[in-house]
């Protein structure tokens, strides 16, 4: 077994990351704030709070989701503080933070009601989200000022010490970036950070898992609403001026351009985007708009051609360019050595998968008829048939994500659980026909996001490193898992460079890492290789014996009369036989399947 | 009269190399049938001479005419025309309408359109329905007749046979070898190897992207090793297996 | 009362025919190329305005982009090696016809100021012209990425049309007469001719769409296309073409609409976008591809827009905003769009 090639040193290196990106951004910030004349500070203020509201939006774009709305929740922040600060005589702090509250508040119940939007219908909805909070604004001339907004906003003070001093602010405001983007640079590391980047690859793969994908979706949303208020409640006491203009549809723009200068990927990019994208604005305004005599509006189309040459030229963002030069912050092997033994859930004796006369009607066409079959302790049942037979409808009922049409099914002695992510805790896991591995991170991650049914750190924790024991241990637990099938040698490769084989070994590596009493394997041989069918055999041989129960779907039959104890046969929706190896490669019956008649 | 020829063809999908270095020859008004089990890159083969995978090695010539880099319609315009593994109707329209839209490159005369019902008689009394409305077989005789619509010189069968009833694969190989013999060059996918064999001229046996076996509809029949290759057996697993109870 | 009421309703279905003209463009577009076009409005805009330079006998600075873009297309698309001699001749008489198009419309509106139909002409055809300059210039390069990264993608077409527009018309905005000018007392309620007309002339070009989507082969290519992509490039079909000819569609009836509608409004810059929303608010009743429920969103949101400028008429754009939320909800309950493109 080869060494880890590119990442040395301790287990603490994303640690190590974190805080060099806080204490890098608030030097650099805190000595532009003292030296640089006056313009440039209200600039690096201006930089500060979009780059806070960019930095909710990244994550939100990690996860998977894009706003075309955020500003409306610096709105939402801004107008609140400031109007309860003005009017209502609260002391500024607490203004800010009602502020603050009153756009996480709005977050959850925008994110609640949008969120179980699909595909570009999420966009569309904040969108109108945004458009309808201008409009809002404007129409609330009484409370807000209308278009020409208000100003004599009392400046943010904190115990008495009043926040007056142009420098100091940007200080504050930079301390706040710089918190902000070091907690989350750890927190993408974390155990909550893998399930976010699972949750843009695939919902369904990250709720097998164990993540309940609404509820952390939610979270990201909130977060990314709470930054945005942040920021606008900051705008208010520092222009002490405010109007819907800075909190409409261009604004929400200019964050998503942020964003994707940034790369999309990482909070230390939002920050970069946003000084990006002020730069090129102050560049446009002050050059080529001066020396050609036009309008403002050159600006908007200069930011339209990059935004559209940049997804036209990486539509991945400039990160899928830059991600190759990014150092790899991630965990070296652990002396210790730990094994990776199945849970003992279950009932002893009884079946762990027992599926009873089942059948499934999609409309009035029958996909699938009375198929019956057991999977009992350190078994390894293989279920096989040509294509369109009903394996993967057999498959997706066994584990709950179908709803039969008739009989039964027993998984570790009680019916599958509804939620696709309580799965986990019955010590089933699985891998899926068409891999699904989160293609930006590291192998070794991919994996230990397996064990993420194990552990408790929640955002909090991540940000701030209170989980070190806890990664520590799944980290030894990846690595393990990743000696068994072979590939720690490429622990710190990026997914996207696997070839078909490797990564449907990480996708056992990843199942392995949750512990499970059952193991399902969904075609995991389609695409290899004869050697790297040969490994396949032979790990699952050694899972058989370390006390696990696989059920095997599979094309290659010869491999699964190797495999298994017991084969299930399907035939155009039914069960054509069932039996040892040795009596379904003799039936006639089965070879007529497979070869025609 | 067309002569495909292809030769170290590499077509893949993101990561992964479906099909590597083939080689592949149809003679005019051959047919010709390509089997292999479930993910031997028989799809992706199609698919890569179609330009919907646009190839990443290799060269298709067609009467000695390169087809690299050209795009599905191009090569529809050229006579090259694949009947896919899923059919890929216009569920919504009515079936002339999916008839008229295969003849698009020809304006859709009625003549073709005639033929097309001479063939499939069915479709001619289901003229106005909505073609999801159409049971299997007779979208499958849909899509075929679809693609006759566009005149072509060289047909590209993926599965003509896949779900369908006994009956209804009869019926479609009837028109197969009708096409056969009205001098149209073939190239047949099927899963079912026998029902390939008993109509195609010559076959080519894929495994993982590779042609392993290649020889006339009758030598292929009597060969045994034509079983391996679906139901495996070319690997030693069991070595692999005995190995975990060995230490 | 009865007169109050109807008059909302004879304001409501005036906008609704205009937010239809917009609805049914981003429905054309979608459903061919996955592109949800938050650009959509910026045509109106463009339309208005072009229209009103058409009117006033100044020749458009549009018409000569335009006409620059496509000329460059044309260059790169007879470079093709593929083509045979009678393809590239056929390439190069067709790009020329349609470049003489734009120009020369162009041309004769500026020689005969004040001729409405020509000046119609005239930027309808710069406008739908390009709409299909866009399409190759910002979608066909990344005809296979996901809806989100398209729509971000028309995200900056938006901008650079928008910022586009101010340059070359200023802020200022520009009063444009209506096709005659008075009314037409209907009962209790009058109703402006040029109400009248933007009825009619809504209802003849949604007819003229369906009978071209229907009946000619061209227009069942383009269904074919939006219903099944692959498909339609198996039977062969230039999906490229078809996806031109749908922008250049949608960009041509959100043209009309801001034509129609400048009379009422004034011709301006900042018009398109929030009448751009509003086709969206309607075309998302039927998912954005499907025309019938789109038209009636179309009734929906123009009346729901009338009826709430009189009752709580400052909350007017709040409420028509936000309509879109429950109406993407039960759209996405009844039928979720695809996450991964077709």
């Amino acid at each position: 077994m080869s060494s880890p090639s590119k990442v040395q040193g301790s287990w603490r290196t994303p640690n190590v990351a974190s805080i060099a990106v806080a204490v890098g951004l608030i030097v650099v910030a805190s000595a532009i704030a003292i030296f640089a004349p006056q313009y440039n500070v209200t600039l690096l203020v201006t930089v500060g709070l979009s780059a806070v509201a960019a930095m909710g939006l990244t994550l939100l774009l990690i996860a998977g989701q894009v706003s075309l709305g955020q500003a409306a929740f610096m709105a939402v922040g801004a107008y609140v503080s400031a109007i309860l600060a003005r009017d209502h005589g609260f002391p500024a702090i607490f203004a800010l933070l009602a502020g603050v509250a009153a756009s996480a508040v709005c977050g959850v119940i925008v994110g609640g009601i949008t969120l179980r939007l699909k595909g570009h219908f999420l966009p569309l909805a904040t969108l109108a989200m945004g458009m309808a909070c201008s409009a809002a604004i404007v129409a609330a001339g009484p409370v807000t000022g209308g278009a020409s907004g208000f100003g004599q906003i009392p400046p943010l003070s904190i115990g008495g010490f009043e926040l007056v001093d142009d420098r100091a602010f940007a200080i504050v405001v930079w301390s706040i970036v710089a918190v902000a983007a070091g907690g989350f640079s750890r927190l993408l590391n974390t155990r909550t950070g893998r399930a976010i980047a699972a949750l843009k690859t695939d919902i369904e793969m990250a709720e097998v898992f164990g993540v309940n994908a609404t509820r952390l979706r939610l979270l990201v949303f909130v977060v990314a609403a709470t930054l945005a208020g942040l920021s606008g409640g900051l705008f208010a006491f520092y222009f002490k001026f405010i109007s819907p203009a800075p909190f409409g549809l261009t604004s929400s723009i200019n964050l998503l351009i942020a964003c994707i200068f940034g790369g999309m990927s990482h909070p230390f990019g939002a920050v970069l985007g946003a000084s990006a994208v002020t730069a090129l604005e102050m560049l446009l305004q002050n050059t080529v708009a001066r020396m050609l005599g036009l309008s403002g509006n050159v600006e908007m189309i200069v930011f339209g051609v990059v935004l559209i040459g940049v997804l036209l030229r990486w539509p991945g963002g400039i990160w899928s360019a830059l991600h190759r030069a990014w150092p790899v912050f991630s965990t070296s092997r652990p002396a210790r050595n730990i094994e990776l033994t199945p849970s003992k859930r279950g009932v002893d004796g009884e079946d762990l998968l027992s599926v009873s006369g089942i059948g499934k009607k999609f409309g009035g066409l029958t996909a699938l008829r009375d198929v019956s079959f057991s999977v009992g302790a350190d078994q390894i049942v293989g279920l096989i048939g040509p294509n369109g037979a009903g394996k993967s409808t057999t498959f997706n009922i066994a584990t709950g994500l179908t709803e039969p049409s008739e009989g039964s099914v027993l998984l570790m002695g009680a019916p599958p659980p509804s939620r696709a992510s309580d799965l986990v805790h019955r010590g089933v896991s699985r891998t899926f026909q068409h891999v699904r591995i989160v293609l930006e991170r590291t192998v070794l991650e991919n994996v230990a996001f397996g064990a993420y049914a194990q552990g408790r750190s929640g955002m909090i924790a991540g940000m701030f490193g209170l989980d070190q024991a806890e990664e520590a241990a799944t980290f030894a637990k990846a690595w393990r898992a990743l000696e068994i099938v072979e590939l720690d040698g490429l622990a710190h490769e990026p997914a996207s460079r696997l070839a078909m084989g490797q990564a449907r070994l990480v996708e056992v590596a990843r199942a392995l890492i949750s512990r499970p009493r059952l193991l399902l394997l969904d075609e995991p041989a389609a695409g290899l290789r004869t050697g790297e069918k040969l490994k396949l055999v032979t790990l699952l041989h050694r899972l058989k014996r370390a006390g696990m129960s696989v059920l095997l779907v599979e094309h290659d039959m010869d491999l699964v009369m190797n495999c298994v104890d017991r084969v299930v046969v399907l035939d155009r929706g039914r069960g054509l036989m069932t039996g040892h190896p040795d009596e379904v490669r003799r039936d006639e019956r089965v070879i007529a399947a497979y070869l025609g008649t | 009269m067309p002569d495909l020829c292809i030769s170290g063809l590499n077509v893949g999908y993101g990561r992964a190399t479906v099909i590597e270095s083939l080689d592949l020859d149809v003679k005019s008004g051959e047919l010709v049938t390509v089997l292999g089990a479930n993910g031997a890159g028989k799809s992706t083969l199609l698919n890569g001479i179609m330009g919907l995978r646009p190839p990443r090695a290799g060269s298709v010539t067609l009467d000695g005419v390169d087809l690299a880099g050209l795009r599905p319609e191009q090569l529809v315009a050229r006579g090259v025309v694949l009947v896919p593994e899923r059919r890929e109707l216009f569920g919504s329209l009515p079936v002339e309408v999916n008839l008229r839209l295969g003849g698009y490159r020809t304006g859709a005369p009625a003549k073709s359109l005639e033929r097309i019902y001479g063939l499939f008689p069915i479709l001619a009394e289901r003229r106005r329905q909505k073609a999801a409305t159409l049971s299997g077989g007779e979208q499958q005789m849909l899509a075929v007749g679809r693609a006759l619509m566009a005149e072509p010189r060289l047909l590209m069968l993926d599965e003509p046979s896949i779900g369908l009833a006994p009956l209804i694969v009869q019926e479609i190989l009837r028109v197969i070898g009708q096409l056969k013999s009205e001098g149209l060059t073939i190239i047949l996918v099927e899963q079912n190897a026998r029902l390939a064999l008993s109509v195609a001229d010559r076959g080519y046996v894929l495994e993982v992207g590779r042609i392993v076996l290649e020889g006339s509809s009758a030598e292929l029949s009597a060969d045994p090793r034509l079983s391996q290759a679906y139901l495996g057996g070319a690997a030693d697993y069991a070595a692999a297996r005995d190995q975990v109870y060995v230490d | 009362m009865l007169d109050t009421l109807l008059f909302l309703i004879a304001d409501g279905v005036t906008n609704g025919a205009v937010y239809g003209l917009l609805a049914l463009s981003l429905i054309v577009i979608y459903t061919v190329t996955r592109v949800v076009n938050i650009a959509q409005g910026e045509y109106v805009t463009l339309g208005a305005l072009s229209f009103a330079s058409a009117l006033s006998g100044t020749f458009s600075v549009l018409s000569a982009i335009v006409a620059g873009g496509l000329a460059a297309f044309a260059l790169k698309d007879i470079a093709d090696r593929h083509l045979t001699g009678a393809m590239r001749i056929r390439i190069v008489l067709s790009r020329a016809l349609w470049i003489f198009i734009v120009l020369a419309t162009a041309w004769l509106a500026n020689l005969l100021p004040g001729s409405y139909w020509l000046a119609v002409l005239a930027s309808l055809v710069a406008i739908a012209s390009l709409g299909a300059l866009i399409y190759r210039l910002t979608v066909e390069p990344v005809s296979g990425a996901s809806p989100i990264v398209l729509l971000i993608v028309s995200v900056g077409v938006y901008m650079v049309l928008h910022g586009t527009a101010v340059l070359i018309w200023g802020a200022e905005p520009r009063s444009v007469p209506p096709v005659v000018e008075g009314g037409v007392q209907l009962g209790p309620v009058f109703v402006t001719y040029q109400s009248l007309w933007i009825c009619g002339a809504s209802l003849v070009a949604m007819i003229a769409l369906y009978l071209f989507s229907e009946r000619t082969l061209t227009g069942q290519a383009l269904q074919a296309t939006a219903v099944n992509r692959t498909g339609a490039q198996l039977c062969g079909i230039p999906v490229g073409v078809a996806g031109q000819l749908s922008f250049a569609i949608g960009a041509g009836f959100s043209a009309l609409s801001g034509l129609l509608l400048a009379p009422l409004i004034t011709a301006n810059y900042d018009m398109g976008l929030p009448i751009g929303l509003k086709g969206f608010v309607a075309a998302a009743l039927g998912g954005i591809v499907e025309y019938p429920t789109a038209l009636v969103g179309v009734l929906l949101v123009g009346l729901t827009e009338s009826f709430s400028a009189y009752q709580v008429s400052a909350y007017r754009d709040v409420v028509v905003y936000l309509m879109v939320i429950p109406i993407l909800l039960w759209r996405n309950a009844v039928r979720p769009p695809e996450t991964h493109g077709n």
